[in-house]
């Protein structure tokens, strides 16, 4: 090694702190960043993958009736048909081991061992299932409160409670996880379903296109001749659902969230890099007149500028060999997680050379962008202005001082340090900037909780009702109502039947971009009482229904977002409920949050559309106060029955924020951590700016201590420095956590569905604030003590 | 003492060089037409007040600054025309300067110091240059404190290390501005011996210097005055002590 090698090594080793300081900040942004791109590196890789080996259908077409094996095998020879499906599915009810019901959603087909589209990986237990046996989605057996080999007791639509043993588990990639939905997924053969005494019709056709790269047009194109065709052989077509081609239903939801953490993580970087240019910049204050000598002797400015970069790189380079394992493993952790959030099936953790090549690049070039500038400046500056430089310049930053001298405080120590804070204003930017990036992810994340939180409040708030009762079929209302009205505990019940519903578009064949699971972009028609206590309704535009509508409808927000984004109140949509059209005149939109879809009409409208009066399949049951809902439950089915009613499922309101909540705090959590990481780099910004401030101003404490300064004195003028710092970051970190927010909130309402009204909450400023504070004062002691410790002597000496 | 060869080129040529700074509105001069040669192995003391220039000039000499106005030619090389990167290198081989303040850097050893010119400069195989850094502290007389640090040699032995560091690529110019202003009398008497013996070994050797009885030491003693040379005498028999 020549000699200035060793001085750049020496260098590093005598200021082992301030340099940790850089790679601990480098490494824990670089950490951040490594575990976005190991999740979505995988994810991206992973997610299509075992979404295409399940071989989605490319439509799934509701008809009429099962086609015969004729009429099934014509289908098949269809141009554009590549492969075709006969399937089903059948809302039950499972009855768990301590009584409770909880709804069953079966998916039927003619014999797995030998279904080849929208397949189910087997995940334990028997494959495929023996006849007369069940298998469950593998996130379902929780729910189920049973295990493999057990047998569990089943309510059917038409046979009614029927046992049936539990095969194994298989894994569906195509629904959301059973906890999220609290519904329970069951796969079973045509065969098993008739043994257990239930009629079966396979009228689903699942269908995939020739064309392997075929657009949802070009697919909906195929349907519609599909359909045409089926009509000549005397079978309709409901309904069709197109979901996007090759997309699995969570991947645009998991691009986005990974996308925007990768942003603020790559913010979080950048940051990291700034305090690395201001360590560097204080090294170089530090050093301007080593740099000078070496230019003396005989160094070029290039020289110079090669010594320091390499300093910079090879701080960068171990920052690497640090957080680059640190954030591949929680990289690993956080796919596991997502895994389990949106039941993914993870063949491979393998990651691709790139993200070892970006961490690698980002983590050297990151931080020699930062400090090339200032590198730059020290190393391609004159020897004479070099030798000349005494700290704040000859002036004393007199331009930026002239305007701050009308800034007057009744303390002496406080209007110095003030003053101080604007000599060097590229610093001061640099280092609030840190600081105001830090707060203001800290305040939107803690923004995004507590707008999250005021949505869930507001869905508990605006809903009076505890128990949501839905009846196999229907029946008759006055019957229904006046047995749940009677039964004791109940406060209230009123009538909210349902009818599945479809927004129906020009020509025969209404198409929906759902999935097979019938989520992902459905919604129903719902009666609703325009007297109703059970729903408080928040209105986003236009009015409630009234007594007297008759053909209006009022949107909730789930149902705009999914299905009417193009209508306005006033406008008139058309539904398919039952497979006829219902013209309806919308009249407003509610917002009701963390609801299903629903477009709402009088009990009037409802009965005309579904054409069924004075019948009900939906009642909403209030409790009284010291009624559970356990027992709730168990008293009003009880009711039920007893007048001859069959009853399908009984939702619990209290179930439905707490399903809904784990997406977003997990997104809240990583906002936080990220933030978190930021504010420790900021903070160490901070402290290496008053380090080098209190440095260049040696001289100015060594004659204040000469005109009777006291070290107290010195200590304020510091710590008011940093807190000023702080403070004037906090203004900037509110402004910036706007951007911030309306950011992350378009992003949750997109993954939510719902309408997030984010706001500036005083609470999390003041805990920013309030922790800024606290920081700023901790790392501003060390360099104020410094100050305070200087001799005259050693301060009026120093050069 | 080596006398100057009259009828040689002028090794050191200034010509009608001034120095001002600051705006227009309040421009300070510290040289004024400035015309002054020097002869290859004379030894020159730089006196005068604070602010008659004398600093002004070393720093032009040594092409740490550049004339507002005027030509500076050193060994037929025209310094005033040169870029900061050309007079980096020029300076590292031709000019060895001395500070007041020694300005040793603190992380490196005495003889690392040394070798530091050698090495930006790639005037020595790397293999030789410590035992080169050897040998120039073997000649000024504290080789023993080669593996030290600065901060563990006092004033003197600091200034002595300053000086093999301004030999370490044998330059022809050796230039030490105020060597001994931070030194004790007997100290700052010995290292103004040393650098006016220098001259004896074909160095051409300039001293800006507080120092009285600078007849003691050298060949030539030039005074300024408010950017002017105010006196250029020559002393025929130095006589150092």
């Amino acid at each position: 090694m020549t000699t200035r090698w060793i001085k750049i090594w020496r260098d590093v080793r005598v200021g082992e702190g301030r340099m940790s300081m850089i790679v601990a900040a480098l490494a824990v942004s670089l950490a951040a960043v490594v575990a976005m791109l190991t999740t979505f590196a995988v994810l991206r890789r992973e997610v299509p993958r075992s979404y295409m080996a399940s071989n989605p259908a490319s439509a799934q077409l509701s008809l009429s009736v099962e086609p015969d094996d004729a009429l099934f095998a014509a289908i098949r020879a269809r141009p554009g048909i590549l492969a075709a499906e006969r399937a089903t599915t059948r809302s039950a009810r499972l009855v768990l081991p301590d009584g409770e019901r909880i709804g069953l959603l079966l998916f039927v087909v003619q014999d797995f061992a030998t279904s080849t589209i929208g397949t189910v990986r087997p995940d334990s237990g028997q494959w495929p299932a023996p006849a007369g046996s069940i298998l469950i989605e593998r996130s379902a057996m929780a729910l189920t409160k049973s295990a493999i080999g057990q047998r569990i007791d089943i309510e059917l639509p038409n046979a009614g409670r029927r046992t049936i043993a539990i095969a194994g588990t298989v894994h569906d990639l195509g629904v959301a996880p059973a906890w999220q939905e609290q519904v329970v997924y069951g796969y079973i053969s045509a065969a098993t379903l008739a043994a257990l005494g239930e009629p079966v019709s396979l009228d689903n056709l699942r269908l995939v296109v020739s064309d392997p790269a075929a657009t949802a047009e070009s697919i909906e194109t195929t349907a519609r001749a599909l359909t045409a065709w089926l009509n000549t052989r005397n079978v309709q077509v409901f309904a069709a659902r197109v979901p996007p081609p090759r997309l699995h239903p969570h991947q645009t939801q998991m691009n986005a969230v990974i996308s925007m953490l990768l942003a603020f993580s790559l913010l979080g970087l950048a940051l990291g890099a700034m305090l690395t240019a201001a360590v560097i910049n204080g090294l170089l204050a530090e050093q301007v007149r080593q740099i000078a000598i070496m230019k003396a002797i005989g160094a070029r400015s290039t020289q110079i500028g090669a010594l320091y970069l390499s300093m910079v790189a090879g701080l960068g380079l171990i920052a690497v060999a640090a957080g680059l394992p640190i954030g591949v493993f929680i990289g690993r952790k956080l796919i596991a997680v997502v895994g389990e959030l949106l039941n993914l099936r993870i063949e491979s953790l393998a990651l691709p050379w790139w993200v070892y090549a970006t961490a690698i690049v980002l983590g050297i070039a990151t931080p020699l962008v930062a400090t090339a500038l200032p590198i730059r400046r020290a190393a391609w500056r004159t020897v004479r202005a070099a030798l000349d430089d005494h700290g704040v310049g000859a002036d004393g930053g007199a331009a930026n001082l002239r305007w701050l001298t009308r800034v007057r405080f009744r303390s002496p120590a406080l209007t110095q340090a003030f003053r101080n804070v604007f000599r060097r204003r590229g610093r001061l930017a640099m280092t609030a900037s840190l600081l105001a990036g830090a707060g203001a992810l800290f305040i939107a994340s803690l923004d995004l909780k507590a707008a999250w939180e005021r949505n869930v409040n507001d869905a508990v708030r605006d809903r009076d009702f505890a128990l949501e009762v839905r009846l196999r079929g229907g029946a008759p209302r006055d019957v229904v109502l006046r047995a749940v009205a009677a039964t004791p505990g109940v406060a209230r019940v009123e009538s909210w039947s349902r009818a599945g519903a479809s927004r129906a578009h020009a020509g025969d064949l209404d198409v929906t971009g759902g999935y097979p699971d019938g989520g992902h972009g459905s919604f129903s028609l719902r009666e609703a009482p325009p007297d109703t206590r059970a729903v408080a309704h928040r209105m986003a535009a236009g009015r409630w229904l009234i007594p007297g509508d008759s053909d209006a409808v009022v949107l909730n927000g789930m149902a705009r977002s999914i299905a009417f984004a193009d209508v306005q109140v006033g406008d008139t949509v058309t539904l398919r409920v039952d497979r006829r059209p219902v013209p309806l005149r919308v009249v407003g939109f509610v917002r009701e949050p963390l609801t299903a879809g629903s477009a709402m009409v009088s009990p009037a409208t409802f009965a005309r559309a579904t054409q069924r009066a004075d019948s009900t399949n939906t009642v909403r049951v209030t409790l009284a106060p010291s009624v559970t809902e356990r027992d709730g439950t168990r008293r009003i089915v009880d009711a039920i029955e007893r007048v001859g009613v069959a009853v399908g499922s009984v939702t619990a309101e209290s179930r439905v924020a707490g399903a809904q909540g784990g997406h977003i705090y997990i997104l809240v959590f990583s906002l936080a951590v990220i933030a978190l990481v930021m504010a420790v780099v900021a903070m160490i910004g901070l402290a290496s700016s008053l380090g080098v401030s209190v440095l260049e101003r040696t001289r100015e404490f060594g004659v204040m201590r000469a005109i009777g300064c006291r070290s107290s004195d010195i200590i304020v003028t510091v710590l008011a420095e940093g807190l000023v710092i702080a403070l004037l970051s906090a203004v900037a970190a509110i402004a910036m956590s706007r951007l911030v927010s309306e950011i992350v909130g378009r992003v949750l309402a997109s993954i939510s569905n719902q309408e997030l009204t984010l706001s500036l909450s005083s609470a999390s400023v003041a805990l920013w604030v309030a922790g800024l504070l606290l920081g700023a004062t901790l790392v501003s002691w060390y360099p104020a003590r410094r100050a305070a410790r200087l001799t005259v002597r050693d301060a009026l000496a120093h050069v | 003492m080596t006398q100057p060869h009259g009828t040689e080129p002028h090794f050191i040529q200034l010509s009608a060089v001034s120095k001002s700074y600051g705006p227009v509105d309040r421009r300070f001069t510290a040289l004024r037409d400035l015309s002054l040669q020097i002869q290859r192995g004379e030894s020159v003391a730089v006196v005068g007040r604070s602010g008659s220039g004398k600093t002004t000039l070393i720093n032009l000499l040594t092409g740490i600054d550049t004339p507002t106005t005027g030509e500076i030619v050193i060994a037929d090389e025209s310094i005033h025309r040169m870029t900061q990167e050309e007079l980096a290198q020029w300076r590292g081989r031709n000019v060895g300067i001395v500070f007041q303040f020694f300005q040793l850097l603190p992380t490196l050893t005495v003889a690392e110091n040394i070798m530091l010119p050698m090495d930006f400069c790639d005037t020595f195989p790397v293999a030789e240059r410590r035992a080169r850094a050897l040998a120039l502290l073997e000649r000024l007389g504290i080789a023993e404190q080669a593996d030290k640090i600065p901060a563990d040699l006092s004033g003197g032995q600091q200034q002595r290390a300053a000086i093999a560091r301004a030999l370490a690529n044998d330059p022809p110019l050796i230039v030490a501005d105020e060597p001994t202003g931070n030194l004790d009398s007997v100290t700052a008497h010995e290292v103004m011996s040393l650098l006016a013996s220098l001259a004896d070994s074909g160095k051409t050797v300039l001293t800006v210097t507080h120092e009285r009885a600078v007849d003691d030491w050298f060949s030539r003693v030039i005074t300024l005055a408010d950017g002017a040379v105010v006196s250029d005498s020559r002393v025929d028999n130095p006589v150092p002590a």
